[in-house]
C-alpha cells in the first residue's frame, strides 16, 4: 500500500474486490486438484483391488455398495452415533482442560517447572499401552471411550497452546506494560488473541488424535461404534463393510478438521492475512 | 527539587548482554534535562541508543546505573503520566485502528462511551476517520504509525515520548502531523521528547536538540533552538533563525564526523 492509496479510498476497495475474486478463483483451482486426487486414488484402488482375493480387499465399487446397504439397514448411522457421543465428550473435555493448562505452563515458569515434563511425556506416550488400565478404571462403556479420546487429545492441545504462549511477541506485551494494563487484561487482550492460531492448530491435530483414540477404545472393548463395526467386519471376512467403516472415519476426520479451520477463520480473521503459507 | 523540571536524566548508563553473552554498552553517562512544556529532539546516527534512552524514560528498561526522574519522582516502571509512540507502531493485529486507540485508554476507568469518544477524537486528529474500522494489516505503514500516535495522545500524558514518529510518513502528511503536534503542544503544554533523524524537523519542532554519538551512546552536544511560542511552521521555516540554527546543528553533527575520524587509527 502506498501513500497514494491511503488518500484514494475507492482505489483500495477495487483492489480488495479483485483480491477476493482472485482468491475465489484460486479456491476453485484447489478444489479441482483435490477432486482429481480423489478420483485418481479411487481408480488405482479399484484396479488393484480387482486383482486380489475378495476376502482380502474390496474395490471402491463394492465398498460403496456396502456403504449404501449399511446406511439403509440403519447399522451405520447407529454406529456413528455411538462413536460420536463419547468422541465429542472426550474432545470437549480435552479442550476445557488442555487450553488452560497450556496457557498456565506458557505464562508461568513455576507451572512449567511443575508439570511441563508431564505434558511432554503424556504427548509422547503410546495410548495403546494404557488401554488395559483404562478398561479397569472406566469399565467397558461410554466412559472408557470418552477417557481414551480425552487422553489422546489433551496433550496435543496443551503443547500447542504452550508453544503459542511462548511465541507471543514480547513487543506486544510491552505495549500492555507501557499503557499500564493489568496482568489479567494483558492475558485476555494480548496473550490469548495471539495464541488463538496455535490453539486452533492444537485442535486440528487433536481431531486426528481423537479419531485414533475412539477407534482404539472400540477395538479393545469391542462394543459398538464405528470401531466395533470394523472389528466385526474384519472377523467375519467382510472387507467391503470394513473399508466402508474406515472410509466413514476418514471422511469424518476431514470434515471435522475443516470445521475447526472454519472456526479459526471466524475467531482470528486477521491471522490469514498476516501469516505466510501456501500460495 | 526544581519544580520546573519534567524529565531529569542523570548519568544514565545501560549495558546489554547480547546473545553471545558479551556486554554491549548502549549508553554511557547520559545526562540531560527537559523543562516542563519543552519539546526536545533526540538525534544521532543509527545505534547510538536513542530508542534505549526513550524506553528507559518510559520505564520499559532499567538503567544499569544512573537515574531518571519524571515530575520529581524517580522512574521505576511505566506510569500513566507518560505515553509512548513506538518506532514500529506496535499495534495489536486483532484490533481495528479505533480499537487500538481504545486499548491505551482501557487502563483508565472511564465509562465505555466516553472511552469510545476520546478514541474517536484521537483518530480524527491523525486524519484516519475513514480507516477507523480497519485492522492494522489493512493499513499502510504511515497510517499504522499515525494510529500509534493517536493511541499515545488519547491517554493525554503529561510527557509524550515518540520514537521517530514521522519518519514513515510522506512529505505532505508529515508536515500536517508536525503542525498538528505544535498545535497540540500549544494547547496542552505537554512535555514532548521525540527521536528524529531529520535535521530540519528537529530544528523546526524542538526547543532543544540533544545529539548523541554511538559506541557507546553518549551526549555529544545540546543546542537550544526555541522559536517564540505560536509561530507557525511556515513562519519558522522562512525565518533567518531557522537557517542559522539548522547551520549550527549541522556543524554540531558534522563536528562529530570529524571527531570520529580523529578517533580512527588508519
Ligand atoms: N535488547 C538488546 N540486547 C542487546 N543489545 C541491544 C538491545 N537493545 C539495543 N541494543 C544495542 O544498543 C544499541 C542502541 O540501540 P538503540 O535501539 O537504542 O539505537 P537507536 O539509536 O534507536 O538506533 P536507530 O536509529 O537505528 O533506531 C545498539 O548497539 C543495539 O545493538
Ligand atoms: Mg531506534
Amino acid at each position: 500500500m502506498t501513500a497514494l492509496a491511503d488518500q484514494a479510498a475507492p482505489v483500495e476497495d477495487e483492489t480488495t474486490l479483485s483480491r477476493k475474486i482472485r482468491s475465489q478463483r484460486r479456491g476453485g483451482r484447489d478444489r479441482l486438484v483435490t477432486t482429481a486426487g480423489v478420483v485418481v486414488l479411487l481408480i488405482i484402488w479399484e484396479i488393484a483391488a480387482r486383482q486380489v482375493d475378495p476376502i482380502l480387499a474390496a474395490p471402491p465399487s463394492a465398498v460403496f455398495t456396502a456403504l449404501i446397504g449399511m446406511v439403509g439397514d440403519g447399522s451405520l448411522p447407529t454406529a456413528v452415533w455411538e462413536s460420536a457421543q463419547p468422541f465429542l465428550v472426550g474432545y470437549v473435555l480435552a479442550i476445557v482442560v488442555g487450553v488452560p493448562v497450556g496457557l498456565l505452563i506458557g505464562r508461568f515458569r513455576l507451572v512449567e517447572a511443575a508439570i511441563g515434563w508431564l505434558v511432554i511425556a503424556g504427548y509422547a506416550m503410546p495410548m495403546i499401552a494404557l488401554t488395559p488400565v483404562f478398561m479397569l478404571w472406566f469399565g467397558l462403556g461410554f466412559a472408557v471411550k470418552a477417557a481414551m479420546v480425552m487422553t489422546m487429545t489433551v496433550f496435543a492441545i496443551s503443547i500447542n497452546t504452550w508453544n503459542g504462549v511462548q511465541n507471543v511477541p514480547r513487543t506486544l506485551i510491552e505495549v500492555g506494560t507501557a499503557f499500564c494494563t493489568s496482568q489479567p487484561r494483558i492475558l485476555s487482550q494480548i496473550v490469548i488473541p495471539s495464541v488463538i492460531p496455535s490453539i486452533m492448530t492444537g485442535l486440528r491435530i487433536g481431531i486426528g488424535k481423537a479419531v485414533v483414540g475412539i477407534v482404539i477404545a472400540e477395538f479393545f472393548t469391542a462394543i459398538g461404534g464405528v470401531g466395533g463395526v470394523i472389528v466385526d467386519a474384519g472377523h467375519s471376512f467382510q472387507p467391503d463393510r470394513m473399508f466402508a467403516a474406515v472410509v466413514v472415519l476418514m471422511l469424518a476426520a476431514v470434515a471435522l478438521t475443516s470445521l475447526v479451520g472454519l472456526i479459526e477463520r471466524w475467531l482470528a480473521p486477521w491471522n490469514r492475512s498476516i501469516a505466510g503459507g501456501a500460495r | 527539587m526544581s519544580g520546573d523540571l519534567a524529565v531529569d536524566v542523570r548519568a544514565v548508563s545501560k549495558v546489554f548482554r547480547d546473545d553471545k553473552g558479551r556486554d554491549v554498552q548502549a549508553l554511557r553517562e547520559v545526562s540531560f534535562q527537559v523543562r516542563r512544556s519543552q519539546i526536545v529532539a533526540l538525534t544521532g546516527r543509527s545505534g547510538c541508543g536513542k530508542t534505549t534512552l526513550l524506553r528507559i524514560i518510559m520505564g520499559l528498561e532499567h538503567p544499569t546505573s544512573g537515574t531518571v526522574d519524571v515530575d520529581g519522582e524517580p522512574v521505576h516502571g511505566p506510569g500513566v503520566n507518560r505515553g509512548i509512540v513506538f518506532q514500529n507502531a506496535e499495534l495489536l493485529p486483532w484490533r481495528t485502528a479505533l480499537g487500538n486507540v481504545e486499548f491505551g485508554l482501557e487502563a483508565r476507568r472511564l465509562p465505555k462511551a466516553q472511552r469510545r469518544e476520546t478514541a474517536e477524537r484521537a483518530i480524527e486528529l491523525v486524519g484516519l476517520k475513514d480507516a477507523a474500522h480497519r485492522r492494522p494489516h489493512e493499513l499502510s505503514g504511515g497510517m499504522r504509525q499515525r494510529v500509534g500516535i493517536a493511541r499515545a495522545l488519547a491517554i493525554d500524558p503529561a510527557v509524550l515520548l515518540m520514537d521517530e514518529p514521522f519518519s514513515a510518513l510522506d512529505a505532505q502528511t508529515r508536515e500536517k502531523m508536525q503542525a498538528e503536534l505544535l498545535e497540540i503542544h500549544e494547547r496542552t503544554g505537554k512535555t514532548i521528547i521525540f527521536v528524529s533523524h531529520d535535521i530540519d524537523e528537529s530544528v523546526l519542532l524542538a526547543d532543544r536538540v540533544v545529539t548523541l554519538v554511538p559506541d557507546p551512546g553518549r551526549v555529544h552536544g545540546v543546542l537550544d533552538t526555541a522559536f517564540g511560542a505560536s509561530t507557525s511552521l511556515e513562519e519558522r521555516r522562512g525565518s533567518a533563525q531557522f537557517a542559522q540554527r539548522r547551520h549550527e546543528l549541522l556543524q554540531l553533527v558534522h563536528g562529530r564526523e570529524i571527531q570520529q575520524q580523529d578517533g580512527v587509527s588508519v
